[in-house]
């Protein structure tokens, strides 16, 4: 019986189809997380109200920053979730450690993508809402310019959660104790960092690097530099690791 | 030429020796009975041969490459086990679906009627079905794979008798139109026996036999008789198994080597021929006198 001959980039291409079938829960979570989000937003995050004698006025504050939140959130387990999917349900078909990964990948840029921009469109739905519901004034202008940086940078952190996931998901494959003893180190030095005043911050210096950057392209660069150290990590763990045990 | 080449392979988890130091080669287009009990390191060695755990020494060549991380292997190779997870929101259809755009030889045809046959529904999904049902949706896949090397680890776990014997049915029809390398693992012997070409036994993580089926059969002879007499006639012999039937009267199954029948038969001794796979399970017996030797102890 003769071989099949077969290419990285065509099984990649196969995987990618599979995988999305198979993860196709994960999107069906973004929804309800958004709307959820969008529920709560709705009350407003932050809300003023002073008046004296016969006046009174009261500030709400709407923004779509839960459902942003939310949806980094969301993409974080999609990481999660696609790291132990990819090592159940890959290695039933045709797969090596390269492509298993290089489909993950391809899955969560997509979902990322679906995520950023959903998140973003949320926020706008927020404002149609208000706008349509509210008798006071509210602003409710957003230029496309600042929509599209809403997009882009929402896509690009939704990136980086989910490649943190996945990171996270595949090394606890490897071994269980990371995945309890990474976020314990993480938030343990978030706390500890938090009280040393004037010392050095290391984690608190490592998000400052990436919230404070007010250059898109720039800001861009250092999602997607880390992003693809985070990838090119798993890629060299997951490459000598046993599957199915 | 050989599809599955192994060298010393040993495979150690902590100070036990799962597969220990095993050499074996296996023709291409046979079915090869990987046969063994209870924790004999057939599911240990046969994820090695599909690249899923690496050895801790020595090596697997299969097609003259080795397994661990091999895409090609991978494309050729199919391992069908009880432990398969396949995705829950996918329905059997479109898990069929998935698996055609995987593998080159895959007969979409033969899927669906075997589905159809063992009354799958194409729209149920996998976690809900029974454990022979999903035992018997795995084996849809692996013979629709058509893959030049179909492993199947214990395929017939929860299966009913009526169709585990129609899986073999189906296994050897698809074999003879298209010839392949198959290695079945089990433990029952007694019901893949007529279907394999050779047999590779295994105890402990080593090897305990690797012969054709023929050979196999005649292997060892069962003799009942007198205690003594059969105990001069066998003195020289390689003795697999004894039980006491009554005072004086015992049944030994001997390697047949050189055994003299005739004198055999004239001093009214018994000769049997044994069954596969009572041998099987004789030569991995850790005592000589099976279960009894438990009770002549207490």
């Amino acid at each position: 019986m003769s071989l099949s001959t077969i290419n990285l980039f065509t099984n990649v291409k196969r995987q990618l189809n599979y995988k999305l079938k198979a993860n196709a829960g994960i999107l069906f979570s973004l929804v309800a997380v958004q709307l959820l989000a969008a529920l709560l937003s709705y009350n407003g995050t932050v809300s003023i109200g002073w008046g004296s004698g016969t006046s009174f006025i009261s500030l709400r504050l709407v923004s779509g920053d839960i459902i942003i939140i939310f949806s980094l959130i969301w993409a974080f387990t999609a990481g999660l979730i696609v790291a132990a999917n990819s090592q159940r349900y890959d290695f039933v078909f045709v797969t090596n450690r390269l492509s298993s990964n290089l489909s993950s990948v391809a899955v969560l840029f997509i979902l990322s993508v679906g995520g950023g921009v959903s998140a973003t469109l949320c926020g706008i739905l927020l404002r149609v809402y208000l706008l349509l519901n509210n008798n006071s004034i509210s602003s409710t202008y957003l230029s496309p310019y600042i929509l599209l940086i809403g997009i882009c940078s929402a896509v690009l952190y939704s990136l980086l959660f989910s490649a943190i996931g996945y990171f996270l998901g595949i090394l606890s494959q490897r071994n269980k104790a990371y995945a309890v003893l990474l976020p314990a180190l993480f938030f343990g030095l978030l706390f500890v960092e938090a009280r040393s005043v004037g010392s050095t911050r290391h984690i608190l210096s490592v998000i400052y690097f990436f919230i404070k950057e007010s250059s898109l392209l720039i800001f861009a660069l250092k999602i997607l530099l880390a992003v693809a150290l985070l990838y090119s990590a798993v890629i060299l763990i997951a490459n000598r690791m046993e599957v199915r045990q | 030429m050989q599809s599955v080449e192994c060298n010393n392979l040993t495979k150690r988890y902590g100070s036990v020796y799962a597969v220990n130091d095993l050499s074996f080669s296996i023709a291409e287009n046979s079915i090869t009975g990987l046969i063994g009990r209870n924790g004999a390191g057939k599911t240990t060695l046969l994820k090695m041969l599909a690249g899923f755990s690496l050895p801790t020494s020595g090596t697997v060549n299969i097609f003259g490459q080795n397994p661990f991380n091999n895409l090609l292997v991978s494309a050729n190779l199919i391992f069908i086990d009880d432990e398969m997870v396949l995705p829950e929101n996918m329905n059997l259809g479109e898990i069929l679906k998935a698996a055609a755009t995987f593998y080159e030889n895959w007969q979409a045809g033969l899927a669906s009627g075997l589905l159809d046959y063992f009354s799958l529904d194409l729209c149920s999904y996998y976690p809900q079905l029974s454990k022979g049902m999903k035992s018997t949706f795995n084996m849809i896949l692996g013979i629709a794979a058509r893959c030049p090397i179909t492993i199947f680890d214990e395929p017939t776990v929860g299966m009913d008798a009526a169709v585990r014997k129609d899986f073999y049915r189906a296994l050897l029809k698809d074999y003879l139109q298209q010839p392949r390398t198959i290695i079945l693992s089990s433990h029952l012997l007694g019901e893949i026996e007529d279907l394999l070409d050779n047999i590779l036994l295994i105890d402990a993580g080593e090897k305990r036999l690797h012969l054709p089926m023929d050979e196999l059969r005649s292997y060892a002879v069962g003799l009942s008789g007198n205690f003594k007499l059969l105990n001069e006639l066998v003195k020289k012999e390689d003795i697999i198994f004894q039980q006491q039937l009554g005072k004086d009267k015992i049944y030994l199954v001997v390697r047949n080597r050189n055994i003299d029948f005739s004198a055999a038969k004239l001093k009214g001794l018994e000769i049997s021929p044994v069954a596969a796979n009572d041998l099987c399970v004789y030569l991995t017996a850790k005592h000589k006198g099976g279960i009894d030797d438990v009770f002549k102890h207490n």
